[in-house]
């Protein structure tokens, strides 16, 4: 709806029912995939979740996992992916553009 | 004091789940246990992470009714986390005194003829017959997802599903 349809993209969503062993598959099967020439990113929803312990594998492995997603943070990644080269270097621009995202607007409009 | 609880889920500690029943029971240490889990060097990494601060640790059957009985455990307010049914059973078998058993998500396991009895328990003739074990052995289940959900009685959803 915002950045248009997306290639090299992947998402698996999880029944309330799922099994770790079955969602860490789906996730390392899409991560195989989508991967490129520089690399996979994986978003999930929080740390301690039942996504990112099944994405820890990948993790431990080297494949950025970005804990704590959110809509800014993945509009910034979709669009300056094309000018980066490396995951892990786009991973922390992920952090750094989600945290920045988080604001007041009221504060923010008051000049306060 | 030592079990306050016992929570069957195989998704093992995840998300707001785990913190909102640790906060609800006033515990202040989980123990994850199951055989296979707890010689996964990964998740005997990851586990405790995913506790978020409350003190954890990732045991096989054995090792956790030793520390329940042991003298740390007994002074301390634990929740059980047991990977499945029979983990939980064997506990009990084992001598473990859980003041509630509560049975979480069990995910079905493809291949076996199972029925959802609620949206996110899976349940075999198997399962279903270890689950009136522990009863049988004076532990009523109930399936609350959240402490704050309704108390019901596990045994009358294993009925409506036609166990």
């Amino acid at each position: 709806m915002i950045v248009g349809p997306q290639e090299h993209f992947r998402t698996v969503g999880m029944d309330p029912a799922a099994d770790l062993d079955e969602l860490r598959d789906q996730i390392e099967t899409a991560a195989a995939a989508v991967s490129g020439t520089d690399g996979t990113l994986v978003f999930v929803d929080l740390m301690g979740g039942s996504p990112a312990n099944a994405s820890s594998y990948l993790a431990l492995s080297g494949t950025p996992v970005v804990c704590g997603c959110n809509l800014p943070m993945l509009l910034e990644v979709l669009m300056q992916r094309k000018h980066t080269s490396s995951a892990q270097q786009l991973a922390e621009q992920a952090i750094r553009s989600g945290r920045e995202s988080i604001l007041n607007l009221a504060q923010m409009l008051s000049g306060a | 004091m030592a079990v306050i609880h016992m929570r069957i889920d195989n998704r093992l500690i995840h998300g707001q789940v785990t913190a909102s029943w640790v906060n609800a029971l006033g515990a202040n240490r989980i123990i994850v246990t199951n055989d296979k889990v707890a010689h996964d060097p990964v998740q005997k990494m990851l586990l405790p992470q995913a506790a978020r601060g409350v003190p954890t640790l990732v045991l096989s059957i054995a090792d956790t009714l030793a520390y329940a009985a042991s003298e740390q455990g007994q002074k301390e307010r634990i929740l059980v986390i047991a990977k499945l049914p029979q983990d939980a059973l064997s506990l009990i078998e084992g001598g473990l005194k859980p003041a509630e058993v509560n049975v979480g998500n069990q995910a079905p396991t493809p291949g076996t003829r199972f029925k959802m009895v609620t949206r996110s328990i899976a349940v075999t003739a198997e399962d279903a017959a270890i689950y009136r074990a522990i009863a049988g052995k004076g532990y009523p289940l109930t399936s609350k997802m959240m402490p704050g959900d309704r108390q019901n009685d596990f045994l009358d959803l294993l009925k409506k599903g036609g166990f």
